[in-house]
């Protein structure tokens, strides 16, 4: 958890500089703490994509030991503004090209496995024509963790793995970019359309119910009438899973909560935002105490019991927002408005 | 009621009101006939607050007469003429379709899609109630399809029309009483995606005529951009086609959001609402229903929770009417429409009014289409 607490500090201390400067509005706020999430997420994959074409010019086990911590960095900050819905990465199907998930088939491990027996050209482009399940970070994680890959001659720094690998972290540093750049296009019109702040409430709400409902509640087996399954979670292949609902979460207080603030203390709310803000908080604590995975703790009672204390609070953080905050602001939430055919 | 699919609309009309006034003669009075022939006022697919998914009906009376659980989200469905069955389609990417008996209220039978094949939620009839005409996508080609299911015989599936296209939506029979037409969505889906769009950048939608007797597509007409959706739709007793988009571009853009098509001249166009009003519909429009005794159509945007009435012969906006998560539209009335909310409510629209008349609360959450009891006939 270490490196996630460092990316997470540094990232509570440019921003409150930023919110100081520029935030005066509600979506103002939003639109600066999003976009600097979604610039993290663009240096991160620069960063991933270099680590993995100097890993694979030089391969060594302390190279490829920083390579998997550049991409749990890049991964994180994607966990981060995973809860962002509306705007850019809304176009073209963008989200699933960072995180294709849930993926019950499999076809992560398929798509790489076609790619790595074929002799096609590998190349970034081809990457980016090919299905969004090749082209994220599961994919990279797969390469980097998954045992059909690492127990068998197409272990890294194999040749094809290794082109394939550099492909897919170049795709996404470009889709990254992309999306910051598109994001900033944004401003004049975000700040302007007032439906973004029901737009972007609505948003952190449904990334609250698919952490509580579906991230956590999934791999441990408390979804209704449903067996523990922890192929739901996020980076069960790297032993991440925690890490990374962590990032989410963290990535709300950063980019959610201000805003959110503010928006209540124009309405006279501020007992509400306070209330959330400790909740929140009283969630995040229960990461100090647990491993970087799910996994582990579902051998145990005791690992099984502090997983559901977890799950308690991230649903009681999501009924704040579903339910006392979300009637305060009177956001409506549609049945076929949101999910519609 | 012969089988003979190449009946006209007129002679189908008329047997119509050869077996009312038959009825009628057995001593019912046009009311009790009415309500003894129509027990269901609708028919819809519906979520409870669990999330688990059902079929429900609401009877003429307007109480709720059934819910049958279903394990996939359901769509759209349609009546059988003159028959007892409505079938309910799973919604895209689903497998599954289920003929409810409208008299019993059961659930007569499911139907699969078949292995490599998917639902999009939506299919019609033949006027002589023997054919049933479903929009489905061979999962392993992406190539979108109409396939032909004897009603008569057990919904055996008897062939398959290829749509020459990808992601065929809601499909209805032109007055006609032959030619399909065919609401093409362009988008690429399959089941191994969830709901995922697989092809947002290369879309061909299209509004695509077909002979329902030898699956030849006599006509195509394209939208004025490629990522315009073309989804939902409905045709008047003279031939108008009011279709509905949904644009895949991004969120600040206004394109058209409805189409036209007059059969009569084979006439294609995007009728022009006022840039607020196109705004106003955030991009998407769930329901068309047009009404077949007046010249009123009402389109349903439920992420602008609204709906528009327009006036399809001149394509003009005839009313705005708010109302939250609105979704499945039916024509209701001489001039006025039948709209669902996924917040419980149905309501009733009039052209000649900007509020919604409440008719009827109930506990579940509408999904957006409403499917006739039995088919109208205007």
């Amino acid at each position: 958890m270490t490196l996630l607490h460092r990316i997470g500090c540094c990232t509570l201390l440019t921003l409150a500089c930023a919110s100081a400067a520029q935030a005066e509005t509600p979506r103002a706020a939003w639109h600066a703490q999003i976009g600097h999430g979604y610039s993290q997420l663009a240096d991160a994959t620069s960063e991933l994509e270099k680590t993995a074409g100097s890993y694979c010019e030089a391969p060594s086990p302390a190279n490829l030991q920083q390579l998997k911590e550049t991409w749990l960095a890049a991964f994180s900050a994607w966990q981060a503004v995973r809860f962002v819905g509306f705007g850019p990465i809304e176009e073209n199907t963008r989200a699933w090209k960072f995180q294709f998930w849930p993926d019950p088939k499999n076809l992560t491990a398929s798509k790489v496995d076609y790619w790595l027996n074929s002799d096609k050209s590998i190349t970034a482009e081809a990457v980016g024509k090919d299905s969004v399940a090749l082209q994220g970070f599961p994919a990279v994680e797969y390469l980097l963790y998954d045992e059909r890959i690492t127990a068998t001659d197409k272990a890294l720094p194999a040749e094809r793995s290794c082109a394939l690998m550099t492909a897919i972290s170049s795709n996404l540093d470009a889709n990254a970019d992309s999306l910051n750049a598109d994001w900033a296009a944004l401003e004049e019109r975000y700040l302007s359309v007032e439906d973004y702040d029901s737009g972007t409430l609505q948003s952190a709400m449904q990334s609250l119910e698919l952490i509580a409902d579906w991230r956590l509640a999934g791999p441990i087996g408390q979804r209704s009438n449903s067996k523990p399954n922890p192929y739901v979670a996020d980076a069960w292949r790297s032993g991440q899973s925690l890490n990374t609902l962590h990032a989410s979460l963290k990535g709300l207080s950063d980019y959610f909560v201000p805003g959110l603030n503010l928006l209540l203390a124009e309405t006279d709310q501020i007992a509400l935002a306070e209330q959330f803000s400790q909740q929140l908080n009283k969630t995040l604590a229960h990461f100090d105490q647990l491993p970087s995975d799910i996994a582990p703790l579902m051998e145990t009672e005791e690992g099984q019991k502090s997983l559901k204390a977890l799950l308690d609070d991230v649903n009681a953080t999501k009924a704040l927002l579903t339910g006392p905050i979300s009637g305060a602001l009177s956001v409506v939430r549609g049945f076929n408005s949101s999910d519609g055919d | 009621m012969g089988t003979n699919p190449l009946l006209s609309r007129r002679q189908v009309l008329r047997a119509g009101f050869a077996g009312a006034t038959l009825l009628g003669l057995a001593g019912c009075s046009a009311r009790q006939l009415n309500s003894s022939s129509a027990p269901l006022q609708l028919l819809s697919a519906v979520d409870d607050d669990q999330g688990q998914h059902y079929i429900t009906a609401v009877s003429q009376s307007g109480e709720q007469a059934f819910m049958v659980p279903v394990s996939e989200r359901c769509h759209g469905g349609c009546p059988q003429p003159h028959g007892d069955h409505v079938v309910i389609f799973a919604r895209r990417p689903g497998r599954q379709m289920h003929v409810i008996n409208t008299r019993s209220g059961k659930l007569e039978r499911s139907i699969q899609a078949g292995e490599g094949f998917h639902y999009y939620g939506h299919g019609v009839y033949s006027p002589d109630a023997r054919y049933l005409y479903v929009t489905m996508n061979d999962y392993t080609t992406s190539e979108g399809l109409i396939r032909v299911y004897d009603a008569m015989n057990g919904y055996r599936a008897l062939t398959d029309y290829p749509l020459d296209g990808i992601g065929p939506h809601e499909l209805r029979l032109h007055p006609d009483g032959v030619t399909l037409v065919v609401a093409l969505g362009g988008i690429e889906t399959h089941p191994d995606y969830d709901r995922l769009k697989l092809n947002t950048a290369s879309m061909q939608p299209a509004l695509v005529l077909m002979d329902r007797q030898s699956g030849r597509i006599t006509q195509r007409f394209e939208p004025s951009h490629h990522q315009l959706s073309c989804r939902h739709l409905d045709v008047s007793p003279e031939g108008i086609v009011i279709a509905g988009y949904q644009y895949e571009g991004p969120e600040w853009d206004t394109p058209p959001l409805i189409a036209k098509l007059d059969t009569r001249d084979m006439q294609f166009s995007e009728p022009e609402l006022p840039l607020e009003e196109v705004m106003g519909l955030k991009n998407y429009t769930a329901s068309i229903a047009i009404s077949p005794t007046s010249p009123f159509t009402v389109i349903t945007a439920p992420r602008g929770g609204r709906a528009i009435i327009i006036n399809h012969h001149t394509g003009e906006l005839v009313q705005r009417v708010a109302v939250p998560d609105v979704a499945g539209a039916l024509p209701f009335g001489q001039h006025g429409f039948l709209v669902s909310s996924g917040t419980g409510g149905l309501f009733l629209l009039d052209a000649a009014s900007d509020q919604p008349q409440p008719h009827g609360s109930y506990a579940v959450h509408w999904d957006n289409h409403l499917t006739p009891g039995r088919l109208r006939q205007a």
